[in-house]
C-alpha cells in the first residue's frame, strides 16, 4: 500500500464508522449538445461538507456519466482494499432502444448515481481521496483528471507481488473463520433481497391488473347509473370514487417498482461487489512457504551447483553439459536471479504478515462500513416502502369515507 | 271488428274493486297442521299495509308483525329410505322448525309462480350445473363453500317472500316453514292440485273474484292458447318499454357488472396469497439481521401479514354483501321477463279470442242470412207467382259463406230449384222443393235445413262462450296489467333500496380494509423510523 493509504487507514482504524459529514446531491439532468451525435446528459453535483480538503463548504459542478466511470475506476485501482460501490450498468437496454434520453431512464440513472456518491461520501477512506475531491469540485476537470489518468498503477498490495504470484495464491485455501461468517451473512442478505425482487415482480403485475379491474368495475357501476335514471348521479360519483381508487393503486405500484425495487436491485449489485472483494484474499501462508522453497533452492545451488528440484533441472544441466555451456557462468546467473527473487520474497514475507494482518483488518473494516451503509440504506428503503403503503391506504380511507354519505342520501323517487 | 277497437285494457277509468271478499277459515291457531280438503282460502289481492288484521295462521301473524326474520340454521346430508343422499336445510321461522331439501324449495317457488303469475316471485339459487358437479367431485372445501352460499341465498329467498305484500300472506308458504308438515301433501292438495297445467288457460288464480277456484269448474272451457311467436296487433307501449328495459338491465348486470366484479374478487384473492408469501419472506429476512433493523423488517413483515388477513376478510364480506345480491338481481331480471311474457301471452290471447269471435259472428251472420233466404224461397215457391228469373236473380245475391258445406249444398239445392220450377210451372213449387230436397237428402244423407239450424245453434253457443271469454280475458288483462304494474313499482323501490345497501356495503368494507391496513403500515413506518444510524 502506498503511504498515503496506509496512514489514512491507520487513522481510521481507531474510528471505523466515522466519516466526515458530507451530503451530496445529484440533480438537474441536462441534455447537452442536443441535436448532435455527441449529445449527452450532465448532472449537477452539489456537495456540502466540513472536510478541510475541500475549498469551500458548499460546492457545485456538472459531470457526465463518463466522469463517474473515471472516478470509479480510479478508486477501484488505487484503493484495492476498499469496496468501491458499483456504478449503474453502462450497457442498458435503453442504449440499444435509443431511449437513453427518456425521462424515466434519466431519473433512474440520476437516483442510482446519487446512491453511488452517497455511499462514497460515507466511506471514511474513500471520501478523503484526491480523486473524489477532484470529481466533486474541480473547475479544471479535463486537466486535473487527465493528470491522474496517466498515473502508473499504484503500489497496491497485489501489484508488488507481480501478477504471476498473485494468481498462484489467489484462492481461499484456508479461509479465515471471520471471512466465512461475513461471506455467509452477505450471501443470506443477497438471497433475501433476490427473493423479494422475484416475488415483487409478480406483485407488481398483480397490482397493475387489479388497477385495471377496478377501473372496469367503476365503469360498469356508472353504466348502471345510466340505466337507473333515478340514481344516475350517486352512481356516477361511485364510479368516480373507484376510478380514483384505481389511480391510488397505480401510484403505489409505481413507487414500489421505481423506488423500492430499484433500490433493492441496486443494493444487490453492491452486495455482489463486496463478495467479489472477499475472494481476492490471498493466502500468505502459502507465500512464505514458497519463499522457504526458494531459499532452499538457493542453498542447493550454491552448495552443489545443482538445482535440487527435479528432473527438469537435471535435464537442463545435462543439456547444458552437452552443449558445453559454461557451468560456472550459468550457475552465477542463476544464483543472481534467485538472489533478487529471494530478496524480493524476503521483503514480502517480512511484510506479508503485516500485510496479511492489514488486509484482514481492511476487509473487516470494509465490512463494517458495508454494514453501517446497509443499515442506513435499508432504513431509507423500508421507510419509502412503508410510506408508499401508508399513502395508498390514507387516500383509500379518504375516498371511501367521502362516498358513503352520498350513497346514504339515495332516496327512491317515485 | 269494431269490438276490438273498443277494448282498452289500460284505461284509467277502470271500475276496479280494491277490496275483495276475504274469507278465512281459521279453525284454530295452533292446529293448522290438519289439512282439510274443503278449506276455502282466498288470496289477498291488494296490499294495504295497515289493513291486515286477519291472519290465517300463527306464522302469518308473526310474519306481519314487526321485525321478523327467517333463518336457515343448518345444512346436513340426509339419506332417505330409498338410499339416495341429499342435503336438507333447517329452516327456523318463529317457533317453527323444519327441514327441506332444494327440490322442495324449487317446487315451492314454482307453485307460487303458478298461483301468482302477475307477481315477481323472488329467485332461488340455481340448480347446480352438471359441469359444476363434475369439476367439484372430491373438493370438499369448495363443497362447503357452495353449501354455505346456498344456505345464504335460500334464506334470502324466504325472507324476500315474507316481505312481499301479497306473497307473504300465502298459506302454502307458511306451510312450507311449518314443523311436521309434509310438503308432498301440500303439493297434492288444494289449491295446488287444482291448478291447470297451462296457466294461460284460465284467469290468474290470484286475481280471480270468485271464492271458489275459477280454474276448477269444468263448465268453464279452457281459453284459447295463442302461439308465442305471434305479434300483438295493438301492443301496449308501456309494457313494450318495460320489456326493453328489462332486457337491457339483465344484460348489464350479467355481462358487465357480474363479470367485472368477479374479476376483482378473484384478483384480490391472488393478491392476498402473494402477500402471505411476502410476509413470510420478510419474517425470514428479519431473522438474518439484528438490532433495530431486524425489528423494523419484522414490523414490515407484520404489516404485510395483516394486509393478507384483511384482504381475506374483504373478499368474503364482498361475496356475501355484494356479489350474492347482485346475482339475485340478475335472476330477478329473468323473473320479470317471465311475468311480462305472461302478460304478453294474455294480451295475445285476448286478441285471438276477439278475432275468433269476430269470425264466428261473421259466420253466424252468413248462416242466418242463408236461413232467411231459404225461408223466403219457400214462401215464394208456395205462392207460384214468381218468375224463375227473379228467383234466379235473388239467388245470385246470396253470398258465399265459409262455414260448413251445408250452406253450399243448400245453395246448390237452391240453384237447382228455379231450373226445375222454371220448366215445371204447373207443378207445385213446394212439392218440387220437397221432392228435390228429399232427393238430395237421399244422396247426402243429411237434412240441410236441420244441419244449418244445428250450425246456427252451435255458432250462437260458441259466440256466447267467446263473448264471455273475451269479457273475462279483457277484465283479466286489465287486472293483470295493473297487478304487474304495481308489483313492478314495488320491485323498483326494493331494487333501489337494495342497490343502495349493496353499494354502501362495498364502500364500507373497502373503508374498513383501508383503515386496518393504514394503522398497521403506520406502525411499521414508525418502527423503521426508530432505526439508529
Amino acid at each position: 500500500m502506498n503511504p498515503d493509504q496506509l496512514s489514512h487507514s491507520n487513522a481510521s482504524n481507531a474510528a471505523i464508522s466515522t466519516a466526515f459529514p458530507m451530503t451530496i446531491t445529484v440533480a438537474e439532468p441536462l441534455k447537452e449538445f442536443d441535436g448532435t451525435k455527441d449529445a449527452f446528459i450532465s448532472y449537477l453535483i452539489t456537495t456540502k461538507t466540513t472536510l478541510d480538503t475541500f475549498s469551500s463548504p458548499t460546492v457545485s459542478v456538472r459531470r457526465r456519466f463518463q466522469d463517474f466511470v473515471w472516478l470509479h475506476n480510479s478508486l477501484s485501482r488505487d484503493f484495492a482494499a476498499c469496496v468501491v460501490p458499483p456504478l449503474p450498468d453502462r450497457h442498458r437496454m435503453e442504449y440499444i432502444t435509443g431511449d437513453r434520453f427518456g425521462p424515466e431512464f434519466v431519473e433512474k440513472r440520476r437516483a442510482s448515481l446519487q446512491r453511488f456518491l452517497t455511499r462514497l461520501s460515507r466511506h471514511p477512506t474513500l471520501q478523503k481521496s484526491e480523486y473524489f475531491r477532484i470529481f466533486l469540485e474541480s473547475r479544471e476537470w479535463n486537466r486535473e483528471s487527465s493528470l491522474y489518468r496517466q498515473k502508473k498503477p499504484g503500489d497496491g498490495v497485489f501489484e508488488n507481488l507481480g501478477d504471476a504470484l498473485l494468481n498462484a495464491f489467489s484462492k481461499l485455501k484456508k479461509p479465515d473463520e471471520k471471512f466465512v461468517e461475513i461471506k455467509e451473512s452477505v450471501d443470506k442478505l443477497e438471497e433475501n433481497l433476490q427473493t423479494i425482487d422475484r416475488l415483487y415482480q409478480k406483485i407488481i403485475k398483480r397490482q397493475t391488473d387489479l388497477e385495471v379491474d377496478y377501473r372496469d368495475f367503476g365503469s360498469s357501476i356508472a353504466g348502471l347509473g345510466q340505466l337507473e335514471t333515478g340514481i344516475t348521479a350517486p352512481l356516477e360519483q361511485f364510479g368516480d370514487t373507484i376510478s380514483k381508487f384505481a389511480d391510488a393503486w397505480k401510484r403505489m405500484t409505481y413507487r414500489e417498482e421505481n423506488g423500492y425495487l430499484a433500490q433493492i436491485r441496486d443494493y444487490l449489485t453492491y452486495c455482489h461487489c463486496v463478495k467479489l472483494r472477499d475472494q481476492k484474499q490471498v493466502d500468505f501462508e502459502d507465500l512464505s512457504e514458497y519463499l522457504q522453497n526458494a531459499l532452499m533452492e538457493r542453498e542447493n545451488l550454491m552448495n552443489t551447483g545443482k538445482s535440487s528440484t527435479g528432473i527438469s533441472s537435471f535435464l537442463r544441466e545435462t543439456v547444458d553439459n552437452i552443449k558445453g555451456v559454461d557451468q560456472e557462468q550459468v550457475k552465477k546467473e542463476r544464483l543472481q536471479k534467485l538472489d533478487s527473487k529471494i530478496a524480493e520474497l524476503e521483503k514480502e514475507v517480512e511484510n506479508s504478515n503485516d500485510v496479511s494482518d492489514q488486509f484482514s483488518l481492511e476487509v473487516a473494516k470494509e465490512y463494517e462500513i458495508f454494514q453501517t451503509a446497509k443499515t442506513i440504506e435499508m432504513k431509507d428503503c423500508l421507510l419509502a416502502y412503508a410510506d408508499s403503503h401508508v399513502e395508498f391506504y390514507r387516500q383509500g380511507v379518504e375516498l371511501w369515507e367521502e362516498i358513503i354519505p352520498i350513497l346514504d342520501d339515495i332516496k327512491f323517487q317515485a | 271488428m269494431s269490438d276490438l277497437e273498443d277494448i282498452d285494457p289500460f284505461s284509467d277509468t277502470l271500475p276496479f274493486s280494491d277490496t275483495l271478499p276475504y274469507t278465512i277459515n281459521d279453525d284454530s291457531d295452533d292446529s293448522f297442521e290438519k289439512e282439510e280438503e274443503n278449506q276455502l282460502i282466498s288470496i289477498n289481492l291488494n296490499y294495504q299495509p295497515e289493513v291486515k288484521t286477519q291472519f290465517c295462521c300463527q306464522l302469518d301473524r308473526d310474519i306481519h308483525q314487526g321485525d321478523f326474520t327467517i333463518q336457515i340454521t343448518g345444512a346436513q346430508k340426509t339419506t332417505d329410505n330409498a338410499g339416495s343422499t341429499f342435503i336438507t336445510y333447517t329452516i327456523k321461522a318463529g317457533e317453527q322448525e323444519v327441514k327441506r331439501r332444494y327440490s322442495e324449495f324449487e317446487s315451492l317457488r314454482k307453485s307460487l309462480m303458478r298461483l301468482y303469475p302477475t307477481l315477481i316471485v323472488p329467485p332461488i339459487p340455481e340448480k347446480q350445473s352438471f359441469v359444476d358437479y363434475a369439476t367439484m367431485q372430491g373438493k370438499a372445501k369448495e363443497d362447503i363453500t357452495m353449501i354455505e352460499k346456498r344456505k345464504r341465498m335460500l334464506q334470502s329467498f324466504l325472507n324476500r317472500v315474507s316481505k312481499h305484500p301479497q306473497l307473504s300472506g300465502e298459506h302454502i308458504f307458511h306451510k312450507f316453514m311449518e314443523s311436521n308438515v309434509s310438503w308432498n301433501e301440500v303439493l297434492h292438495s288444494y289449491p295446488l292440485s287444482s291448478l291447470p297445467k297451462n296457466i294461460l288457460q284460465t284467469s290468474p288464480a290470484n286475481l280471480s273474484q270468485s271464492n271458489v277456484s275459477p280454474v276448477n269448474s269444468s263448465a268453464h272451457p279452457p281459453l284459447l292458447t295463442p302461439s308465442p311467436s305471434q305479434q300483438l296487433k295493438k301492443p301496449d307501449p308501456k309494457f313494450i318499454e318495460s320489456e326493453a328495459f328489462t332486457r337491457k338491465f339483465s344484460n348489464h348486470i350479467s355481462q358487465n357488472m357480474e363479470k367485472t366484479n368477479k374479476r376483482i374478487w378473484k384478483r384480490l384473492g391472488d393478491f392476498s396469497n402473494d402477500y402471505a408469501e411476502l410476509g413470510a419472506i420478510y419474517n425470514g429476512f428479519s431473522l438474518n439481521e439484528s438490532g433495530d433493523l431486524a425489528n423494523a423488517i419484522e414490523k414490515v413483515g407484520q404489516a404485510v401479514d395483516s394486509t393478507y388477513v384483511a384482504t381475506g376478510d374483504l373478499i368474503s364480506s364482498l361475496e356475501v354483501e355484494f356479489t350474492e345480491p347482485l346475482q339475485e338481481y340478475s335472476q330477478f331480471a329473468s323473473v320479470i321477463r317471465q311475468v311480462l311474457n305472461y302478460r304478453h301471452m294474455k294480451h295475445l290471447q285476448m286478441e285471438l279470442i276477439a278475432e275468433t269471435l269476430e269470425k264466428q259472428k261473421v259466420a253466424l251472420d252468413g248462416l242466418e242470412k242463408s236461413e232467411i233466404e231459404a225461408k223466403r224461397i219457400e214462401e215464394v215457391l208456395s205462392n207460384e207467382h214468381v218468375s224463375p228469373a227473379s228467383l234466379f236473380q235473388e239467388n245470385e245475391n246470396n253470398d258465399n259463406y265459409e262455414n260448413g258445406h251445408y250452406e253450399e249444398l243448400f245453395q246448390n239445392g237452391d240453384a237447382s230449384q228455379p231450373t226445375g220450377s222454371g220448366h215445371n210451372k204447373k207443378l207445385s213449387g213446394s212439392k218440387i222443393f220437397s221432392v228435390l230436397s228429399h232427393t238430395i237428402h237421399g244422396i247426402m244423407d243429411v237434412d240441410p235445413e236441420a244441419a244449418r239450424r244445428n250450425s246456427i245453434g252451435k255458432t250462437r253457443e260458441t259466440i256466447i262462450q267467446l263473448e264471455e271469454a273475451l269479457e273475462t280475458t279483457t277484465e283479466d288483462l286489465k287486472k293483470i296489467s295493473l297487478s304487474i304494474q304495481n308489483d313492478l313499482d314495488r320491485f323498483q323501490r326494493q331494487k333501489i333500496m337494495n342497490l343502495k345497501e349493496m353499494l354502501i356495503a362495498y364502500a364500507k368494507n373497502h373503508l374498513k380494509w383501508c383503515k386496518k391496513n393504514l394503522s398497521n403500515w403506520e406502525e411499521a413506518k414508525a418502527e423503521v423510523e426508530k432505526v439508529q444510524t
